[in-house]
Order: C-alpha cells, then structure tokens, then sequence
C-alpha cells in the first residue's frame, strides 16, 4: 500500500466521520420539527402519565441539551433505548433486524449484479437483434414497475396461485421470493448501465486493434471490454448494495422477513426518537463505507483514476 | 338488494357470526395436530402485561398468563385462578372488598409456587406513577391509586411510595381488595391483561428488558413462552397450569405480519391457520370464496366525526346555532350507504356515542337500544334518510333566518362558510372524507379535506386545530363509563374541546333541574356522580343523561359501530374472541 493511498484512506474515514455527524445533526433537529411525540395514540394517555415518560426521556429539557446528550451517547456508542418498544435497545433491534435483511439482501444483491452484468453485456454484443430487444424490453419494465407491485404479483403468482413457494419468510424455500422480488429492479437497472457503457467501449478504438489481432471474441468482451465497462456499475453498486443489505419496507412485510426495513417507516410514523436517529444512523454508516469501497475498486479496475 | 334488507342481514350476520364466533365447541373423533400457526399482528410494541394496551399484545399475554378471572367459550366471565367469584363485601367507609380465594397449587411456568403476593406485586406495579402506563387508569377504582397519582402544584407525585388497598391474606391463599365504589365490572377488570400477575423477581432483576426474552418471561397462563425474536413468538403448552387437561394442542406460533396482502396470502395457502385482518379492498371476492372462514364479530367501538365546539371557521355563529349547524350536517349523511359502499365488512349504522355490545343496568338488554328513551338519536333506518336531510335542511333554515349569514332556498344553501374535513391517510378514511364532501355538496355546502400523516393528524386533533375530524373510540371494558369518562374537560381525549376555551364559559346545559350551567358544571358533575354512585341503577340512569348531554351538542356525530373481521381455518375448533377483539386459542383444537 503506498502513502498516497492510506493517505487518501485516512482523509476519506475523516470525511466520513464528518457527513455521519451531519446526518446526526439534521436528522435530528428535523425530527423534533414534525409533529407529535412518541407517546401518543388514538386514545390518548393519562397526562400524568405523559408527564411521567416525558421526564423519563428527557424531553424537558432544552433541545440543545437534548442534541448534546445524544451526541455524547452516541460516541460511546450508545443508541439507547427504543421509545415505542419497552424494554428492547435500539442497537438489539437494529442488528436483530440487519441479519434477516443482510442475508437476502447480500444474496440479491450478488444476483442482481452477476446477472446484470452478464445480460447487459450480451445485449451489448447482440445489439439492436432480437436478444438485445428482448432483454430491453424486460429490463425497463422491471425498473419501471414499482416493488410493492412485483412483491404483490409474485406473491399472488407463486404462492396463492400456483402454490409453489411459500408466502411466508420464515418457513423453507420462503426466501425465494423475497430475494427474487429485492433483486429484479438492481438488476434490471445493472443491464441497462452495462449495455450503455459496453457499447461505447465496444466502439473504442483499441478493441477494434484487438479484433484485427485476432483475440478470441470472448476475451475481448469479458478482458477488454468489460473491464472498463464496470466504473459505471461499480458507481452504482455502492449505495444499492448498501440499500439493499438494509431491508426493503415493501418486500420485507409482503414475505413477512422480519428485517429492518420495516422499522425505518414504522419509527418515524410512530415518533420513536431513539430508534428514528439509530436506523438513520446505521443506513449513513453503510452507505458511507460502501461508497468508500466503490471509489477504492475504482483505482484496481482503473489505474488511471486518481486517488488523491 | 335493498339498503333496509342489507342492514337487517348485516346485524344478523354480526349477530350471529358474534355468536358462533364466542361458542366454539371441541371434540370430534377426528386426529389432531400439535401445533397451530396464528397471526395476531404485526412485532408488538410490549407483551408486558403491564404496559399493553394493543389488542394483539392482549391476546398474546392472555396466552401466557392467568388472572383472577377469565372468559369461557361463551365469553361470560368466570373464575380463573380464584375458587369462585366473590361477593362485593360492605365496608364502614362506604367502599367494598372483594377477597379472591385462590385456586390450590397454582404454580408459574417454571414450577415455583405462585400466591396471592404476586398478584400485589403485579397490580401495584401497573397502577404505579413510575410503570407510567399507558392503562394504569384501569386501576383508578380501587383504594389507595388516588394517593398514588396525587400531586402537588408543580406536577410532582406527592405519595410516590403510596400502595393500592389489596393485600394478600390467609397465608398468600387469598387476595382481598378493596373498591371505592361497587361497580357490576370489578371481575371483568380482573380478567384484563393488566391485572395478570407477573413474577416479582424475574421482574425485578431486569425490570425493562424482562418481557422482551423467552427465558424471563415467566407466566402462569395455559401456555409459556419459548421463543421470541422479531419474526414470532412460540408458545408451548404450561404443564404447571391450573387447567393444563383442557389445553389440547401442545404449540401456538404467532408469525408477526401486518401486512394484509401477505396474510391472505399466508392463509390461502395454508401457512397460517388464523389471521387477524383482511385487504379490505378484497372483501367482497373474501365473503364469498371463504364462505365459512370469513367471519365478522361485534366489537365494543364507535366510528364517528367530532366536531370542534371552538372552531374558528363558525366563530360568527352563536353556539345554539352552531349546534343545529352540526346536528344538521351529522343528519345529512347516509350511514346505510356507508357502511354497505365504504365500511363493507358489515359495520352496524349507528345513532348513538355508546357502542353496541355494551349491557345496561339490568345486565341484559344494551345500553345503545335505552339511548334517549329508546329511539337513539336520529333514525338510522333507510327509510328515514330522506325525513333526515328534510330535517338537516329546515334545521339550517332557522340558522340562516337568525344569523343572516347564508341563505338556504328550494334545499340549496349559498354563502355557507367552508369547513375543513381532517382524516389520517387510509383508504377507508379518505373515501370516507369523500363521501361527505360530495354528499354536502349537493346541498351547496363545501368540505375541504385535510388528509394528513398518522402522527401529526393526531397531535391536530388532539390540540383542536380543526373544524371536523374523524374519530374513532374502542371501549376498555363492558361499561358505558369506558366512553363517557373521556368528554370531560380536562380528559386527553376530549377532541371536541368541550369545556376548554370560549366553550369553557358557555352556559347553554341542563342538569338535576338547574339550567343555565358550564360544561364543567353540568357534563364534569354528571361523570363524577356516576363515579360515586353505589346503585346500579342510579348510576345507569346518570350515564344515560350523560350520553344525552353529550349528543345535544351535536359536535359527536356517530357513524357506524366497529366490527372485527378475521379468517379462521375449519380445522380449528374451540376458538372464540371476546368483544374487546382478544382472541383466545388455548381451549382450540386443530384437526390434521
């Protein structure tokens, strides 16, 4: 490893320390700007009672105080503990969560690029033939149609329907689905970014000169070709792959996976404070490494790329 | 099919599916299976008995846990873990004492002994300041929670040490507690999963995390827990329970989903044997494909659309016009048409606050039929929605004539000002929202709807930012108080506002023969007199008068009464739920 790089390194986890503690920051003051609290529900409780738990969570205090409070805990890494779920801690809920949602997730993830990158750069070979129109086809209606409509209709389809798999996350062969239904839009959106930046490297001039020398055509694609095609999949990968290993509200409650996708909408509708900054905080941190890892990959596929 | 003929088939079918739904039978010759798999809802907020308030966190702790009292298969309350239901003893004071004799050899789920002390662990800790829970008014009636919950003027608890008035007598075989008044549902209370008991030293030893791992969640109910992640919770059959022989299948999972796509889905295919909602959109195909699995039961709830009695949009009205303006606007919706086109899943019409399933003082006929003098308050009848709107219209005449603000002509109004509708976002509530909007409109009257987020629709309602809101109330517990304590000034659910603001100095209300009184004086006098009151009857005929006084303002406009819909598989026997929408599997069977 020379300098350059660990400096770069070292910069780049200084800089991320520093967009986590804005996340931090603005998340938030904003989640104090909506409306409500954590202890309310359509029937009200007793206001001794609120009283009680406002004073139990420190909601008395000044804001500032609060920010800092939280600050202070969250560098020991303490996320607390949840306000709408008694007696669980944020941290148990998040990692609980991120094992259900990491397992299907990683695999989609795996899936949607391997199988992007394959087809995208077949239908760059076969462009405009009838392969190339196929996959096209198929591709921008997967990126088109939204995931509760694909979770919805493979659930109807397989498992209603035709009985084949099951609806239900925790039994066997229940991934299946989850995984299939996480994976379709990635890698959908994987071809249509391999096809694209395939076919202006197919028309390069140095593989024109590897052509004429007579290079078998498969090398040409997969060791010319497709290795400079990557930057841009490479761009993407980073944050979809975060995403995707963080849980998907819709395709987790469809197959009933118990992951953490769900706790990122149902936090915030139910104002839990704690568990809103710890999921937000969680999603920041594997984005920010994610992204640090794409730019590191940049350097091995391209050694043109600058670090510094 | 005629909207009259869909009413009558509709309370028939609540009626009668209640029915089938609370007295499920058992046996058979058939072979049955040891495991049942059956959805409650969604990862619960708490399964500590003290803290839940959710009605799938009840069916849970119902489960693992078994209080003085419990419901049989035809949902009447019965004995559980006491011998027998005692008899209210008089005290000196004026208060009574009921002392629960204990089953012999009652035992928790990990076989130690369990007496009456745990029950006085238990009860004080739900009622005290420092569990703030959510249900700890539910101890409100027995001795001593007043001295727990006293505070002096800066809001700090003054008797933060302060115990409720139940002890543990003949050795820990008996519990004996004492009531401030002698209410007909002190042994229902006991039933509720607040008042189960809990063991005092798993509790103590981790009292924020013990409810939430298998290991420490000791019970003594039929069943005990042995797993509990985000994804379920899986009971096992309690051999140390007092009526083990009558628990039959040795495992319950409950998979926790909420989605309703995804339960059907589940149930379709077999994968769950029971589940708790239906897509609402779907119920039509549901009712008829699931013929016999489909069922609808009465719950003890309202859906109704509170008006706000300070509403700056009416400011320029008197509050007598105000009124008939709110009573006018109620009339001229057709509950018919509601629930058979938006509600569809066989909601009652309904004319008064209290809801349905809700017994009077003779403990036989319902308090809703006695509304007003037996009439309700305005005829829900389909035939009668016509004469309503004639009424609504001649209602908003006299307005427009005394207040020369708008003009009503050949049933048309012009100039009315414009009211704001406020709904949470949901499919029903919306269409709901629409409904009205479109219906008033034909009068020339114009609704905008606010449709907002959960949370914030809440924290509007609540602080009165609003002309017209939806609302919606489920009862505690087989008592008219459980809707009527919540309209007093100074209660956390008085969306209308009554008593707060401008309302607050308003003289408009009758009550004990004197006139010319403030809510405070009148709606507040009524409640704490029926919180007082020893006579069943006395106290029946004062929460009658209540409800009466309360529908005079016109600013509680009824809908429909709730009812609760579910899917069960016809290999499970024995099952039933309770009007609270408990659902109880632990004397069920499941066929193979």
């Amino acid at each position: 490893m020379d300098k350059k790089f660990l400096y770069y390194l070292i910069k780049r986890v200084l800089l991320a320390i520093v967009t986590i503690f804005l996340v931090i920051t603005i998340t938030f003051f904003f989640m104090h700007l909506i409306p409500g609290d954590p202890f309310q529900s359509e029937k009200a409780i007793p206001e001794p009672v609120r009283e009680a738990l406002m004073e139990k969570y420190g909601f008395n205090d000044p804001l500032w105080k609060q920010y800092l409070t939280y600050l202070g805990n969250a560098v020991t890494l303490d996320f607390g503990m949840s306000m709408r779920m008694d007696g669980r801690e944020v941290t148990d809920v998040i990692f609980e969560g991120f094992a259900s949602s990491a397992k299907i997730g990683f695999i989609a993830a795996a899936l949607a690029l391997v199988m992007g990158m394959v087809f995208g750069a077949i239908a760059a070979l076969y462009h405009n033939k009838f392969i190339d129109r196929v996959i096209m086809v198929v591709s921008t209606a997967f990126v088109a149609m939204p995931s509760f409509i694909v979770g919805t209709l493979l659930l109807w389809i397989f498992c209603a329907e035709l009985e084949w798999l099951p609806a239900n996350g925790m039994e066997s062969g229940g991934l299946i689905l989850p995984i299939i239904a996480l994976a379709l839009y990635p890698m959908a959106y994987t071809i249509r970014l391999t096809r694209s930046s395939m076919l202006d490297v197919l028309g390069q001039d140095y593989i024109r000169t590897a052509k004429a020398k007579g290079v078998h055509p498969s090398k040409v694609l997969f060791k010319h070709a497709l290795k400079n095609a990557v930057t841009p999949v490479i761009t993407y990968a980073g944050p979809m792959i975060a995403f995707i290993l963080t849980g998907s509200l819709v395709v987790e409650r469809i197959f009933t996976v118990p992951g953490l996708g769900d706790h990122f909408f149902s936090s915030i509708q139910n104002r839990d404070y704690t568990m809103i900054m710890g999921t937000t905080i969680f999603l920041a941190t594997i984005i920010v490494i994610m992204m640090l890892i794409s730019d590191v990959l940049y350097k091995f596929v391209d050694p043109r790329v600058d670090l510094s | 099919m005629k909207k009259s003929l869909a009413l009558i088939l509709a309370v028939v079918m609540v009626l009668s599916l209640g029915l089938a739904a609370c007295g499920g039978e058992g046996g058979g010759d058939a072979t049955y299976k040891d495991t049942m798999t059956v959805s409650a809802g969604g990862y619960p907020d708490t399964i500590d008995p003290a803290l839940n308030s959710a009605v799938d966190g009840a069916t849970y702790i119902i489960h693992a846990f078994a209080g003085l009292t419990g419901y049989n298969a035809d949902c009447e309350i019965v004995a559980d873990c006491a011998k027998e239901l005692p008899e209210a003893v008089a005290l000196d004071n004026g208060m009574v004492s009921y002392t629960y004799e204990l089953k012999d050899g009652l035992k928790w789920s990990d076989g130690s002994d369990l007496t009456a002390e745990d029950f006085v662990y238990a009860w004080n800790r739900a009622a005290s300041p420092a569990t703030a829970a959510d249900y700890c008014y539910m101890f409100e009636l027995i001795d001593g929670y007043a001295e727990m919950w006293k505070t002096d003027d800066e809001g700090n608890f003054v008797n933060p040490d302060a115990k409720l008035n139940v002890k543990s007598v003949n050795d820990g075989k008996a519990l004996e507690v004492v009531v401030t008044v002698e209410v007909p549902y002190f042994h229902e209370l006991c039933a509720f999963p607040a008042y189960m008991p809990v063991k005092a030293d798993v509790v103590d030893a981790d009292p924020e995390g013990w409810a939430t791992k298998a290991a420490s969640y000791i019970g003594n109910g039929p069943y005990k827990v042995t797993d509990f992640t985000q994804a379920q919770l899986v009971m096992e059959k309690n051999e140390y329970y007092h009526n083990a022989d009558a628990v039959k299948t040795k495992n319950i999972i409950w998979p926790f989903n909420e989605d309703d796509n995804a339960l059907y889905a589940n149930f379709q295919s077999g994968s769950y044997d029971f589940i708790d909602s239906v897509p609402n959109d779907q119920i039509d195909s549901i009712a008829s494909r699931y013929a016999d699995e489909y069922k609808v039961t009465g719950q003890l709830g309202t859906y109704y659309v509170s008006f706000n009695v300070n509403d700056e949009a009416l400011k320029d009205f008197t509050e007598a016009e105000r009124i008939d303006i709110r009573k006018a606007l109620g009339l001229m919706l057709d509950r018919n048409y509601i629930v058979d086109a938006i509600g569809q899943a066989g909601q009652v019409p309904a004319n008064t606050f209290v809801a349905m399933g809700l017994t009077d003082a003779d403990g036989k006929t319902e308090f809703m039929d006695n509304a007003n003098g037996g009439n309700g308050y305005f005829s829900v009848k389909e035939e009668d929605y016509a004469t309503n709107c004639q009424t609504a219209l001649t209602l908003l005449e006299g307005v427009a004539k005394s207040s020369g603000k708008f003009t009503v002509a050949d049933g048309t109004v012009t100039g009315f000002p414009v009211l704001t509708y406020l709904t949470n976002e949901g499919t029903g509530h919306e269409a709901l929202a629409a409904y009205m909007q479109d219906t008033l409109k034909g009068y020339g009257i114009e609704i905008k709807i606010e449709v907002q987020e959960w949370g914030t629709f809440l924290d509007t309602r609540k602080a009165g930012n609003y002309s017209i809101a939806r609302n919606g109330w489920l009862g505690d517990y087989n008592d008219p108080i459980s809707f009527l304590d919540m309209w007093i000034s100074n209660s956390g659910n008085n969306d209308c506002q009554f008593g707060k603001g401008a309302h607050a100095d308003y003289k408009g209300y009758s009550y004990d023969g004197k006139g010319d009184l403030t809510w405070a004086e009148s709606y507040d006098a009524i409640i704490a007199k029926v919180k007082g009151s020893k006579d069943a009857e006395e106290r029946f005929a004062l929460m009658h008068q209540a409800e009466d006084l309360l529908m005079t303002t016109g600013a509680i406009c009824p809908i429909y009464y709730y009812t609760d819909q579910f899917m069960i598989s016809q290999d499970i026997e024995g099952a039933f739920a309770s009007p609270l929408g408990f659902k109880y599997f632990m004397y069920a069977t499941i066929k193979a």
